[in-house]
């Protein structure tokens, strides 16, 4: 559903340059590769914040020319933190959401629960926005994506930008597991950005392989890295394990 | 988090405004009954004669007074809904129509006016250029920010700052080289005052004051979404630099207006929406309508005080504005302090 052809940078000082890759609905996606790789780059051309030469289409159709209210109905970008300083309640963050919607009032707050509920803030509600941890924050401003997503005609696309990293384990693991539920059970189509390789072991679908702006693999992430593929790219003499349930682990 | 229903809100600072209009027609050198200086109104309006008001009072009531209160009413709504919007757009509680620099540049452009028109210059002269001069002062600032990709908030700002302190050594030149009654036109004018309300400057207020309220809160949902940041808001599906041109210009049409008609008065668009938000949350949809309430009262209120003070003689209301605003927003700076 998410597609690129020949994509270049306008922008002088870093070149990113794709000759095909694609995001499919129902698969969670991570982008991979070491500082500076061209990861973050890319999902903000997606996102549509950087000028880019080449097609780039979602369903079918250029990014730019969507009704840039009706791609924010098919596209949402989860922000690594956010600046947000007003006093703003968790309920009103989400309802943020419904910016690009058309929603009568009970509607907005039945669906604010529903999503709140689906990401695991609804207890979070009446609490005031500044005053969250990092963790609450991050599940607040996912619940708010949702709402945005809810009226998406066609699969809709989900960008997160290293979405654990002000998180401690147990949020991150939460949080993961909430996206690829996303992928499984409402057909989303999600593109992340990680650091930590064993995430994209354990959770992600497929996997794309970024250095120095280029792509340099893609594929299933038991299959991508391989020991010698991360000695490669991230210059760390990793070892690949089987744990107890089966899975590969690198350490 | 403790918030106030927004119908109380709401209605508490009606009620206040309406009394608050009642008592800005009563008070002053001549002292009259709250009531009689309203039925005067209706008198003058029906033809009537209710009141038991001597002619001299009707005329006061109905020809200073009247136009005063509702210039008043007006420059508060304005002053204090651009500052709303400012904050919004600035994403910075701190923020005052003043800071874009067209406060300073309205100032200018009066000091000019007066300086070097003849003694016999028509009344709107000094609105006017002070005005145009606000209006071609903030257009100036938006572009010096205007960077590549949109508009930086900290250039902006920065632009801001650099304008005012250009604004405040030509305002210093020119009453350096002015003559004594003149320099007394300028000083006065500079500290605001809305002893010169008619009713051309409360039709034009008026018509600016609908007009400005009407597109804030057509925006005021793309504002809340701008809080998070303008790549957020774009996300959002909000055209964020048609947005952030809109405000701009609303705001040196609000700011330069009221500077036009009623002289330079600060700390209203500051004071106004924190203390707004802070009783009733900071969504943009009930805070700019809010803020336009609490702006007119407290403008009023600052007027009926500037009249009162020193009577027989009045105080410029602008000071009696930056005499209560600025030990706020010092206040409002330590709290900022201790966030972090």
């Amino acid at each position: 559903m998410l597609q690129l052809e020949q994509v270049e940078l306008l922008r002088s000082g870093f070149s990113l340059s794709i000759d095909e890759w694609a995001a499919g609905a129902g698969e969670f996606h991570a982008l991979l590769g070491c500082n500076g790789a061209g990861k973050s780059t890319l999902l903000r051309l997606v996102a549509g914040e950087i000028p880019y030469r080449g097609s780039a289409t979602l369903h079918g159709r250029a990014l730019d020319d969507w009704n840039l209210r009706e791609r924010a109905r098919h596209l949402a970008v989860l922000p690594q933190n956010s600046q947000l300083s007003f006093g703003f309640s968790a309920e009103e963050v989400v309802a943020l959401g419904a910016t690009p919607l058309r929603l009568g009032w009970r509607e907005q707050q039945r669906e604010v629960r529903r999503v709140m509920e689906l990401a695991q803030c609804f207890n979070l509600r009446g609490q005031g926005y500044p005053r969250l941890s990092g963790g609450e924050k991050q599940r607040v401003h996912l619940a708010r994506c949702l709402l945005q997503l809810s009226q998406a005609e066609q699969s809709p696309l989900l960008l997160l930008d290293e979405p654990t990293s002000a998180q401690d384990l147990g949020q991150q693991h939460t949080l993961l597991t909430r996206v690829r539920d996303l992928c499984e059970q409402h057909s989303y189509a999600v593109v992340a950005v990680l650091h930590d390789l064993n995430q994209a072991l354990r959770y992600a679908h497929r996997a794309s392989l970024l250095d120095a702006g280029r792509l340099v693999g893609e594929g299933s992430p038991d299959t991508l890295l391989s020991p010698e593929r991360v000695q490669v790219y991230w210059g760390y003499p990793a070892e690949r394990v089987i744990n107890q349930r089966g899975e590969a682990v690198l350490v | 988090m403790v918030r106030l229903p927004l119908t109380t809100t709401a209605l508490a600072l009606v009620t206040l405004l309406v009394f608050g209009c009642l008592a800005s027609m009563a008070s002053g050198a001549l002292s009259l009954p709250l009531w009689d200086s309203l039925l005067a109104v209706i008198d003058n309006i029906l033809g009537s004669s209710r009141s038991g008001l001597a002619d001299y009072e009707r005329a006061v009531v109905w020809e200073l007074r009247l136009p005063r209160t509702l210039l008043a009413v007006m420059v508060g709504a304005m002053l204090a809904q651009c500052g709303a919007a400012m904050q919004g757009l600035f994403r910075n509680p701190l923020a005052d129509p003043g800071i874009i620099g067209v406060s300073s540049g309205a100032a200018v452009g009066a000091v000019l006016a007066i300086y070097f028109s003849p003694p016999s210059h028509s009344w709107w002269t000094v609105p006017l250029s002070s005005f145009a001069a606000g209006f071609a002062c903030s257009l100036l600032i938006y572009r010096l920010a205007r960077a590549s990709l949109g508009t930086s908030v900290l250039v902006l700002l920065l632009a801001g700052i650099a304008i005012s302190a250009l604004a405040g050594s030509l305002i210093g030149l020119i009453s350096y080289v002015a003559d004594d009654s003149r320099l007394r036109d300028l000083t006065l004018w500079q500290m605001g005052s809305l002893a010169a309300a008619d009713s051309t400057r409360v039709w034009l207020a008026l018509a600016v004051t609908v007009a400005i309220a009407w597109r804030f809160q057509y925006r005021a949902a793309a504002l809340n979404a701008l809080l998070l940041g303008e790549a957020e808001a774009r996300h959002l599906g909000i055209h964020v630099e048609t947005l952030k041109r809109e405000l701009i210009l609303l705001v040196a049409l609000g700011v330069g207006l009221s500077v036009a008609c009623a002289g330079v008065i600060g700390f209203v668009g500051l004071v106004v929406p924190h203390m707004v938000r802070t009783l009733s949350g900071p969504d943009h949809r009930s805070l700019l309508p809010l803020a336009g309430l609490g702006g007119a009262l407290l403008l009023l209120l600052a007027d009926i005080a500037s009249r009162l003070v020193v009577q027989p003689a009045e105080l410029p209301v602008g000071l009696v504005t930056a005499l209560l605003g600025a030990p706020f927003f010092i206040v409002l700076l330590l709290q900022q302090k201790e966030r972090g």
